[in-house]
């Protein structure tokens, strides 16, 4: 890792590290999300610097730029209110960092079982095309990628279905129609 | 790559962008004046430098000496930020455009980096709407939102129905599939009936529209739309925060055109090459000349786009929240999909049939133009019948 | 003043006895005597029961309220409301019912019930003299502030405009919550939250200083509460504080675009109740500015209108061809905006020479292209048509019981137009058509106002060919032998005219003196007004300027 690339990634990861815990902390859900984004962008910059460019812009594109922009929506558009702060509150602090300590363990002895906690000097990947991801995503993977995209169809109808009670009422009578 | 020259790409990349930016947001600030005032039958500002060139200068000049205005019921650090975010990620977007050999960044996958960023830009809009804390600057807002979401789906699927051709370009000739240089590189052949806008005309209508709504531009400027909701998320917003927001809307503007005239319009690539008769013209060989005519034409095609965006502008009314919607959704979004498809398949059956009379990219473009033909047939007589 | 100043009618026409029978004995305890308003029967009827009588006549066909109309008479007020049948044939076609309440104790039951047009006309009737009506749904002052201290139109009307101007902008301020709370609304089985917003008075859509208090819920409209007399001038208090010579530049600035039918409807009020007969060529000279008016007003409309919806191009069209027409209003009376132009029994100044053949005869064969490229712009555009066609269907029921007139009424189907119904001038000599729209949606009432322009400039054509005809005979004829000091016999009055906006109408009650001893407007801007409140519910808020654009209303005449 040369130096540059050493300097920008303590850079990337400090941010990172900031916008993660501010999205914790911040007071306004608004401000959360701006500082998960910083988060995201970050966690993008980082990407870059593994030379897996895909993943970045992929990370900005999905995450930052339509996740986000749908979050920032919908509590632009419930009009959320300045929530309690989580971290206020005395037990839910303890119970937060404990979860936060269990889940960190959890990550490192799941690596630590792939023995891949720590990369090797010149562990990077050689820069690939994004038609070798196209072809692995289609090709190999390809079954798995479209269950994947069915699951996250129906959980939209799902979710399409609950949020409109005419549609929910005429399932009903339906249903009721149909057990007569 | 070392660290020095890192250093030095990294503080010549902005410089580029910055170049850019500085020369032709003016140009089209004044272009878009004059314009519009000749379709009012208007003259237009004719008085700072040579027919009014200056008065872009004049307007920054008031702009930036005007009092700066935060209100005190705002969000004071989303408020600032706001006018910054809106105005970066149009910028960024600039440094993987090919104008000819200059570009900032010629990143592999120029493509998708714009697509990232322009995603990024609806955060200046949705912010600013927010933060200022005003009522109708939120309904601009949220409008925002939903619309540049709405529409980049259109717009990325066009893109991808150019780039399946272009991948197939970058197979056989090398090339990343997702650079806008290769994208510029298939368009070559005889003069513009190579270019890509014949060949995928329903993708160049669809971004073409899609461009118009990413950059809440009319018809399609809802999220400021004056007669209902003032003016939208910047009403709040005064001086050079003011000024920001403008700026940043004809930088999107640059970017998405110039995003257009690679993908579609051959880029830099001169109208008259590969065309025996004006051969003479080719002037790829003349010393200077063959470094300038690749830019000259880029900003030309570039200028086209902003001029068409400029008429739509003073010609149209403005479309409905709702309309608009079932625009992106309904119209926009099926024909693009359907288009990916049908392209896919030409273009499979195009490299089948490769060397048989043409070549496959002859054979896919024969069946593109069938196919547009047929579905255009197929419409009248729908239309005729109903 | 204790006499009523009517005249006794002399020989009540059939119909008017046959009407007066079936009254008295419809209703035998309410119906007082029979009287006369202008040309108009008038019934007195007992205050307590003028619902009832209200009622049996908007039965008998008398489907619009064109006026409710007060008068200070000392020791009673009087009520006159002014009937009229828009979808019937009624005889006589229009009447007046009046009441008379104590001073002291100014209240009669509202009319609400039968016409909804009484709503606003009795709100404005109680802020400015003060009559209260019982079972009124929102009683409140609509010209002048809530704190407002006394009915201005009362003879004895007399304030402490120091401290009570005070304690208004005191309250004004003072007043955080202008557009109201948001609150939240239950409906689809989830709970939303309503925004309240305030649209205007700074607004742009708003055509001036209108306010429209808006609960919105999402993209749609769920209340409006128009708010108007941020603009109100006391137009009807200076007419009889001015003598009637000098209250013409006031009646400019009640429509501003509309001057000389402003004008028109004082002079020829006065001139009534004068029985003053005016010269052949005023009357001509008469239309012609008033035609040219109202293609200049309509001109605005289209313009504005397409500003509303956000197309900037055609506003600078119609503008440039609006210009034309001022410079000719301009070359008679030197004024572009403010003619102060007709004069009691003629007008001002007589045509410039060759103003018919170098002004607008040109100005005719002019127009016409100009209008087909409007029409490309605008009428033929895909995007206006889906943004105008099927928006704010208004049936024509819902406008005559609002007391609509004028193109939004006829967009609605109703062919009702004064100059048809109530010739003036010599509109009874000339040949025009009523456009009539088909739905009552937006693109009707746009497409009205432009197939309005073209009658006008057919009719313009009828009056330059009587000018080419009679120029050199009658050069010079331009007023009628009128008193140095003008002052109408006691009597009252109705007359009307049609403006771009619809009837302007003036009940004009003189006492014998210089001034005028009521003058009261009715103002077809803020009658228009009056449904919006109920039209916009339910709207989206773009559709809402849609709307407000196609009621093309003038706040200077809204707001009196």
């Amino acid at each position: 890792m040369s130096v540059g690339s050493l300097i920008a990634f303590c850079i990337l990861a400090l941010v990172a590290i900031f916008g993660a815990f501010r999205m914790l902390t911040s007071h306004h859900p608004v401000h959360s999300a701006l500082y998960l984004v910083l988060n995201f962008c970050a966690t993008a910059g980082i990407y870059l610097l593994l030379t897996a460019p895909f993943i970045a812009i992929v990370q900005i594109a999905v995450y930052a730029g339509a996740i986000m922009v749908l979050f920032l929506f919908i509590m632009m558009y419930l009009n959320l209110g300045f929530t309690r702060d989580i971290l206020d509150d005395k037990r839910r602090r303890w119970v937060t960092l404990v979860a936060a300590v269990l889940l960190g363990a959890l990550i490192w002895m799941g690596a630590a079982l792939h023995g891949a906690v720590t990369l090797p000097a010149n562990a990077l990947p050689p820069p690939y095309k994004v038609e070798e991801i196209g072809m692995v995503l289609f090709g190999t993977y390809a079954l798995p990628f479209e269950v994947a995209s069915i699951l996250l169809l129906v959980a939209m109808m799902g979710a399409v279905v609950i949020a409109r009670p005419q549609l929910r009422a005429e399932s009903d009578t339906k249903k009721e129609a149909a057990q007569r | 790559m070392g660290f020095w020259e890192g250093l030095w790409r990294m503080a010549l990349a902005p410089l580029v962008v910055l170049m850019v930016v500085l020369t032709t947001v003016p140009l089209w600030i004044w272009l878009e004046r004059r314009v519009c005032a000749r379709i009012q039958q208007r003259i237009g500002p004719n008085r700072v430098g040579v027919m009014g060139l200056l008065q872009p200068m004049a307007d920054a000049a008031k702009l930036i000496f005007k009092e700066d205005i935060t209100p005190a019921h705002v969000d004071r650090v989303v408020y600032l930020l706001a006018p910054i975010i809106a105005l970066v990620p149009s910028m960024a977007a600039l440094a993987v455009i090919p104008f000819g050999d200059l570009q900032a960044a010629d990143v592999n996958i120029g493509v998708l980096w714009i697509l990232a960023l322009s995603s990024l830009a609806v955060y200046g809009v949705v912010l600013a709407g927010w933060a200022s804390n005003n009522k109708w600057s939120m309904m601009g807002g949220i409008r925002s939102a939903a619309q540049m979401v709405s529409y980049e789906l259109g717009m990325s699927l066009a893109i991808i129905a150019v780039l399946l051709t272009t991948s197939v370009y970058a197979a056989s000739h090398g090339g990343h599939a997702l650079s806008l240089r290769t994208a510029v590189n298939s368009q070559q052949g005889v003069g513009p009936l190579a270019w890509n806008f014949i060949w995928h005309l329903p993708a160049f209508v669809v971004f073409i529209i899609a461009a118009v709504a990413e950059s809440n531009r009319a018809p399609f400027d809802l999220p400021e739309a004056e007669q209902e909701l003032v003016a939208g998320f910047h009403t709040e917003y005064s001086s050079f925060r003011f000024a920001m927001f403008y700026m940043g809307e004809y930088v999107h503007m640059t970017t998405l055109s110039a995003v257009c005239t690679c993908l579609f319009f051959g880029g830099w690539l001169s109208p008259f090459a590969g065309i025996p008769l004006l051969a003479r013209l080719n002037v790829s060989t003349v010393p200077v000349l063959m470094y300038l005519a690749p830019l000259f034409w880029f900003f030309l095609k570039v200028t086209l786009f902003i001029f068409l965006y400029i008429w739509l502008r003073w010609t149209l009314p403005r479309m409905r929240w709702d309309q608009l919607m079932a625009l992106g959704w309904v119209v926009l979004l099926p024909a693009a999909l359907v288009w990916v498809a049908v392209v896919t398949v030409l273009a499979g059956a195009g490299k089948v049939v490769d060397g048989f009379v043409f070549s496959g990219d002859g054979w896919f473009r024969l069946l593109s133009l069938l196919a547009v033909a047929a579905a255009y047939l197929i419409y009248r007589r729908r239309r005729g019948s109903s | 003043m204790s006499e009523t100043p009517t005249e006794q009618v002399q020989s009540p026409s059939a119909a008017v006895a046959q009407l007066d029978a079936s009254l008295r004995a419809a209703c035998p305890d309410d119906v007082l005597e029979l009287s006369s308003l202008g040309d108009s029967p008038a019934w007195t009827i007992v205050p307590a029961a003028i619902a009832r009588v209200g009622a049996r006549l908007r039965q008998a066909g008398y489907d619009h309220l064109e006026l409710v109309s007060t008068v200070d008479r000392g020791e009673q007020i009087e009520i006159v409301y002014l009937l009229d049948s828009m979808l019937h044939r009624t005889d006589p076609r229009r009447l007046a019912l009046r009441c008379v309440v104590p001073r002291e104790a100014a209240s009669l039951p509202t009319l609400c019930g039968v016409w909804r047009a009484a709503d606003w006309f009795e709100r404005e009737a109680f802020d400015l003299m003060g009559v209260t009506f019982t079972g009124h749904p929102d009683p409140r002052r609509i010209l002048l502030p809530d704190q407002w201290q006394g009915h201005p139109l009362r003879k004895d009307y007399e304030y402490d405009s120091d401290t009570m101007v005070q304690e208004i902008l005191d309250a004004e301020l003072n007043n955080d919550d202008l557009a109201g709370t948001d609150g939240h609304a239950e409906h689809d089985g989830m709970v939303t939250e309503d925004l309240a917003v305030n649209m205007g008075p700074q607004h742009p859509s708003t055509h001036g200083v209108l306010r429209l208090r808006l609960r919105l819920d999402g993209e749609y409209v769920r209340e409006c509460d128009p708010d108007i007399g941020f603009l109100h001038r006391a137009f009807e208090k200076l007419g009889e504080l001015k003598t009637f010579t000098n209250g013409i530049p006031l009646t400019d600035r009640w429509d501003y675009l509309n001057a000389m039918g402003n004008n028109m409807v004082h002079c020829q009020a006065v001139e009534a109740a004068m029985s003053l007969e005016v010269p052949e060529r005023v009357h001509w000279t008469r239309m012609l500015v008033l035609e040219l008016n109202r293609v200049a007003s309509h001109l605005v409309f289209i313009g504005t209108y397409g500003l509303d919806l956000g197309a900037g191009t055609p506003f600078l069209f119609t503008f440039r061809d609006r210009e034309r027409i001022l410079d000719m209003f301009e070359l008679l009376c030197g004024a572009r905006l403010t003619y102060n132009y007709l004069r009691i029994g003629g007008v001002a100044a007589d045509l410039p020479r060759n103003f018919i053949a170098d002004r607008v005869r040109p100005f005719l064969a002019y127009l016409p292209d100009r209008l087909a490229e409007i029409d490309q712009l605008l009428t033929g555009n895909q995007i206006f048509l889906e943004r105008t066609k099927g928006v704010g269907i208004w049936p024509a029921e819902l406008c005559v019981s609002y007391g609509l007139t004028g193109p939004l009424l006829r967009a609605s189907g109703v062919a009702r137009d004064v100059r048809r119904v109530y010739p003036y001038a010599r509109y009874d000599q000339c040949e025009f058509d009523i456009p009539v729209g088909e739905n009552g949606d937006c693109y009707d009432r746009y497409i009205v106002r432009v197939a309005e322009i073209r009658q006008s400039l057919r009719l313009l054509d009828q009056i330059c060919a009587w000018f080419e005809a009679n120029e050199e005979t009658t050069r010079g004829q331009i007023s009628a032998k009128v008193p140095r000091v003008i002052k109408p016999p006691a009597g009252e009055v109705y007359t009307c005219v049609e403006t771009p906006r619809g009837e302007l109408g003036l009940h004009l009650v003189c006492d014998g003196g210089e001034n005028p001893y009521r003058y009261k407007i009715r103002r077809p801007s803020f009658v228009n007004l009056g449904l919006f409140g109920e039209v916009a519910r339910d709207q989206k808020v773009a559709d809402l300027i849609a709307i407000l654009g196609t009621t093309d209303i003038v706040m200077g005449e809204v707001d009196g």
